[in-house]
């Protein structure tokens, strides 16, 4: 299987630890030690997860040896939110297809009735 | 401005909600969408094509609906029932495949059938991201934080 950048960005998110770190960092950015402060888990364990989260685009670290604040990359959430569009454009036209379909069946059964 | 009157905006970015009334009884619609003869009459959008789709329709039963796209290029959408509750909703996971290999990641789409004097009003909501277990969890999980991450992009 091939993984493009926006399955990857998916598959970060579909962690619900990665996801509150993510809001977390909506408010601003914050060290591993922040971080791991709500979950009942290693620094270890959070620093897995930031780097699934770097990998994917959706936060970036700073470059100071010791304190490397992570913070979100909104640029690496955006197409994760446009995907959304996409079912937009699907269903509506959908919907108007469904709508000439009822049209037409719903003529025939009443001419059926008539013969 | 009143949200009531806007349910969308209460999830801003992570949820798609879209409303029709069509001019026919619910239990009809509800035929439509869910017998293949009919669905590929109508499902699909301009780029679509020829759509061939399968169903077993039962709560864990799976469907897949393969498009051929007017560039060459095949589409599978597969998902598995949640709830078949005739005439009145339908729950299913949805996830894309493309025929170069993209797989999105794995959505959750409700749609309802109200009866309104005989027409139906139908709600559909698409959920952009579901739970591993979609179909057991519904609801849990990706709400609150996916929403503060799409004001977050909001504001980009």
């Amino acid at each position: 299987m091939t993984t493009d950048p926006l399955s990857e960005t998916f598959q970060a998110l579909a962690d619900p630890t990665r996801r509150a770190i993510l809001a977390r960092l909506a408010s601003g950015e914050a060290s591993v030690s922040e971080l791991s402060e709500p979950f009942e888990m290693s620094m270890p364990a959070i620093s897995r997860h930031l780097k699934v989260l770097e990998r994917a685009g959706l936060i970036e670290r700073g470059r100071q040896a010791q304190w490397r604040p992570c913070r979100l990359n909104g640029e690496g959430l955006k197409p994760v939110f446009d995907w959304i569009e996409e079912y937009r454009r699907f269903w509506e036209q959908s919907f108007d297809r469904l709508e000439a379909y009822l049209e037409e069946i719903q003529k025939k059964d009443a001419s059926d009735e008539r013969h | 401005m009143d949200t009531a009157a806007h349910p969308e905006l209460d999830h801003p970015q992570t949820t798609l909600l879209l409303t029709r009334t069509f001019a026919a009884p619910r239990a009809l619609l509800f035929k439509l969408w869910t017998q293949p003869e009919h669905i590929v009459r109508w499902w699909g959008c301009a780029e679509t094509g020829e759509v061939d789709f399968t169903n077993d329709l039962r709560v864990g039963g799976e469907f897949a609906a393969v498009m051929q796209l007017a560039n060459g290029h095949t589409h599978r959408i597969t998902g598995v029932y949640c709830k078949i509750e005739a005439p009145e909703r339908l729950v299913f996971t949805w996830a894309w495949e493309g025929s170069d290999g993209f797989q999105g990641g794995e959505t959750l789409v409700t749609v309802t059938f109200e009866d309104k004097d005989g027409q139906t009003e139908l709600t559909l909501r698409h959920e952009s991201f579901a739970t591993e277990d979609a179909c057991t969890a519904h609801g849990e999980g990706w709400g609150a934080s996916l929403d503060r991450l799409g004001e977050f992009v909001a504001t980009l």
